[in-house]
């Protein structure tokens, strides 16, 4: 999966009204909750059979920050 | 901790729900139109059932016990013990086991015994149920009731608990039979995460003073008293997804089974999206994950047996089920089972 792929599908899931970009500070953003947590989680295990931990979701600040958790050799 | 009965098995099981159905609609003031649909997609969760102000957790058991006896028409001298399970009982003295062994006429020739379990505690009272059994004379059976009122410790006015959670009972009978199939169960627990979800006043390290009754108000501005039920939401769902598929892998590996061999997986009915997540992390088709959710909510440890009464064509005629509990302790358990013999009556609205 590409990045870009990445971030339209976390778009999609998370049903968010504001764009999201590599550098988007995703957990300052309103709409961002524990639903928005446990979305995040299902994604991201879904597609790169990774679970993220709560010291994972603590740890994320922007999207870019998420592709580095799940580990930068994933994505193409 | 595993563990195999031989021997034994679940000769009925009848639940009980309160007819008052309480749609999402009721929780418009705490979730605006998009928080719900996402809630609604997530969680699962569309309607519970909550007792009226005057209906107990005893009197939902009550109600699922009598009907599984009358059904079943057994002896009520054959009952050798009675364990009711719950977190919502009648009072903090005495049983309230002892309460419904007076209600339902039950033999004073018996052991009462209540427990104190949460989202685990079925498969809890199962496996204490089966011990009981297995040390009875032949013919004696063990009645074990699991029910709950949760929306009775719940603040309706915090969105991380009040929508989650609903109100209902299980009655089982457990008996001794040769011709039962081997059960098995195993347990684990962590007790460093006691607090993760918890009622932190009202027991004997923290008494009810004037304080307990204060409105806390959180950062999202739910409000709560400290005698109302606390979840550390995002702790628990990070615990589901790390122990749960794990210990259903370990009984399955050490009951010497497959995946692929498994009719049905029962899991504690907490929240769709984590049911199918660890459906993912099993690779178990969705299909074989039977959920009610969607009607009842999270009802603790009356989910699954509420479950196996809801789907109790299909159930019965499958021969490995996999039931998981999990939750408040932390505590986990699960239960590899068949049900084929087995009695189950559908659900009774009262």
């Amino acid at each position: 999966m590409t990045k870009d792929a990445f971030i339209k599908l976390l778009q999609d899931e998370l049903e968010y009204e504001n764009e999201l970009y590599g550098n988007t500070l995703i957990k300052e953003l309103e709409e961002w909750d524990s639903m928005s947590a446990m979305i995040l989680i299902g994604v991201v295990a879904q597609n790169f059979g990774v679970t993220l931990k709560a010291n994972d979701i603590e740890a994320i600040t922007t999207i870019d920050s998420i592709l580095e958790i799940i580990g930068s050799d994933k994505f193409n | 901790m595993y563990s195999n009965f031989n021997g034994i098995e679940i000769i009925g099981l009848a639940s009980s729900v309160p007819k008052d159905q309480v749609s999402n609609n009721f929780f418009e003031h705490l979730l605006n139109e998009k928080e719900m649909r996402m809630f609604e997609k997530t969680v699962g969760i569309k309607e519970r059932r909550w007792a009226s102000v005057n209906v107990t957790a005893s009197d939902l058991g009550y109600h699922a016990a009598n009907d599984l006896i009358l059904k079943l028409g057994i002896s009520k001298s054959d009952i050798g013990a009675l364990i009711f399970l719950s977190q919502t009982s009648d009072y903090i003295i005495p049983f309230t086991s002892n309460i419904l062994q007076h209600r339902l006429n039950l033999s004073n020739s018996m052991m009462c015994l209540d427990i104190n379990a949460g989202c685990a505690g079925f498969i809890q009272g199962l496996y204490t149920a089966f011990s009981m059994v297995n040390s009875l004379p032949d013919g004696k059976v063990v009645l074990l009731i699991v029910a709950e009122t949760l929306s009775k410790i719940i603040s309706k006015n915090d969105k991380s608990t009040s929508m989650l959670f609903g109100d209902g009972a299980s009655a089982i009978l457990v008996g001794k039979s040769k011709r039962a199939a081997d059960t098995c169960f195993n347990f684990f627990s962590d007790g460093s995460k006691y607090d993760s979800i918890i009622i932190p006043d009202g027991g004997f390290r923290n008494g009810v003073t004037q304080q307990s009754f204060d409105v806390q108000k959180d950062e999202k501005n739910n409000t709560k008293t400290p005698l109302n039920l606390y979840m550390n939401g995002q702790g628990v769902f990070d615990f589901t997804l790390r122990e749960v598929a794990v210990g259903i892998n370990s009984l399955i590996s050490e009951t010497g089974t497959s995946i692929n061999e498994i009719d049905f997986f029962i899991l504690h009915q907490s929240n769709n999206y984590i049911i199918n997540q660890i459906a993912a992390q099993l690779e178990a088709p969705k299909q074989k994950m039977l959920v009610n959710i969607q009607s009842f909510g999270n009802t603790s440890g009356v989910s699954i047996p509420l479950v196996i009464s809801d789907y109790h064509n299909v159930v019965r005629n499958a021969n490995k089920i996999i039931l998981s509990g999990y939750g408040s302790g932390l505590n986990w358990g699960n239960c590899l089972i068949n049900l084929s013999r087995t009695n189950i009556f559908p659900i009774n609205s009262i």
